[in-house]
């Protein structure tokens, strides 16, 4: 997927774990998971608003694009 | 949501008993037509003819042979050139050839017909204790809605060219052995089992469709699932 999800490198900068961003956010671990691995196909507005909220970002710093080589 | 699945609990069951059945029916059949008769022969009791139908005939006459005459014009006005009717073979016949060739029908009939119902039956009780299992969109399901449209499409397949050949070999037997003086006898249309059936045939594409239905749900709820 061109699109990345920086999601581990922020939350390394907030010093959170996934559990307590789970918990925070409201989704399971495993959904945590798979959009930590990069493996989501898509991202619901809801949960980018929740991490946003939770992570204090912006959608940007979340989300990027990564050109196919 | 809790989904009440007694329709494909009992669905399953019906298909678990149609199996057995056909499995049963393997050695009932055996014993009536294969059996029977020799018992018959070591008690010395008269056989009981057992006419079986074997093909749609045609008589075509040759000219002359049958002439329809009227009160008034001539000759040739009227004229019968062919007749159709049904073919039997007894099966009980002292002819050795002629109750080798029922016997054989009998056994491809039997064969392919009890080998499509099992294999159907086989196929729609593993789906349904899928369904049951709450499995409803996967890869098992596909293939299985897959295969039993193969199945369908293929059993009609097979009939048909077995159901070909077949009167391949009775119209040899036939040309060989059966006298009909002044008369052509040609088979136009096999027995109902080995016609092709386009009904069935549609049906088995229907079902192939369903199984593409089932791929595209499939891949829908892959991509739900990794949706967060």
């Amino acid at each position: 997927m061109p699109i990345r999800l920086n999601l581990d490198r922020i939350m390394l900068e907030r010093k959170m774990s996934l559990t307590e961003l789970a918990e925070r956010v409201d989704i399971t671990l495993a959904n945590l998971s798979i959009l930590k691995t990069n493996k989501a196909k898509a991202v619901r507005f809801s949960t980018l608003e929740s991490l946003c909220r939770e992570l204090k970002c912006q959608p940007g710093d979340l989300l990027e694009f990564v050109e196919k080589e | 949501m809790k989904i009440d699945y007694n329709l494909t609990r009992n669905l399953r069951k019906l298909f678990e008993l149609a199996r057995v059945a056909v499995l049963l029916f393997v050695p009932l059949i055996a014993v009536k037509e294969f059996v029977q008769p020799w018992e018959y022969r070591w008690l010395n009791f008269p056989e009981p003819p057992s006419n079986h139908r074997m093909a749609e005939v045609a008589l075509t006459f040759k000219p002359g042979v049958y002439q329809l005459t009227m009160a008034k014009g001539l000759a040739g006005d009227v004229a019968l050139t062919n007749v159709r009717g049904t073919l039997e073979i007894n099966g009980t016949s002292t002819n050795a050839e002629l109750t080798s060739l029922v016997r054989w029908d009998l056994v491809l009939r039997i064969a392919v017909g009890l080998a499509f119902c099992y294999v159907l039956c086989d196929l729609l009780c593993k789906l349904c204790a899928n369904v049951e299992r709450g499995e409803i969109f996967s890869e098992k399901n596909t293939r299985l809605v897959r295969n039993l449209g193969i199945t369908i499409i293929g059993a009609q397949a097979v009939g048909f060219a077995v159901g070909t050949w077949y009167a391949h070999l009775i119209r040899i037997f036939l040309e060989q052995k059966v006298v009909t003086e002044g008369v052509r006898l040609q088979i136009y249309q096999r027995g109902t089992m080995f016609s092709l059936d386009l009904g069935m045939v549609v049906t088995g594409c229907l079902v192939l469709a369903l199984g593409e239905v089932f791929r595209q749900g499939l891949a829908l709820k892959k991509e739900n699932e990794l949706t967060v």
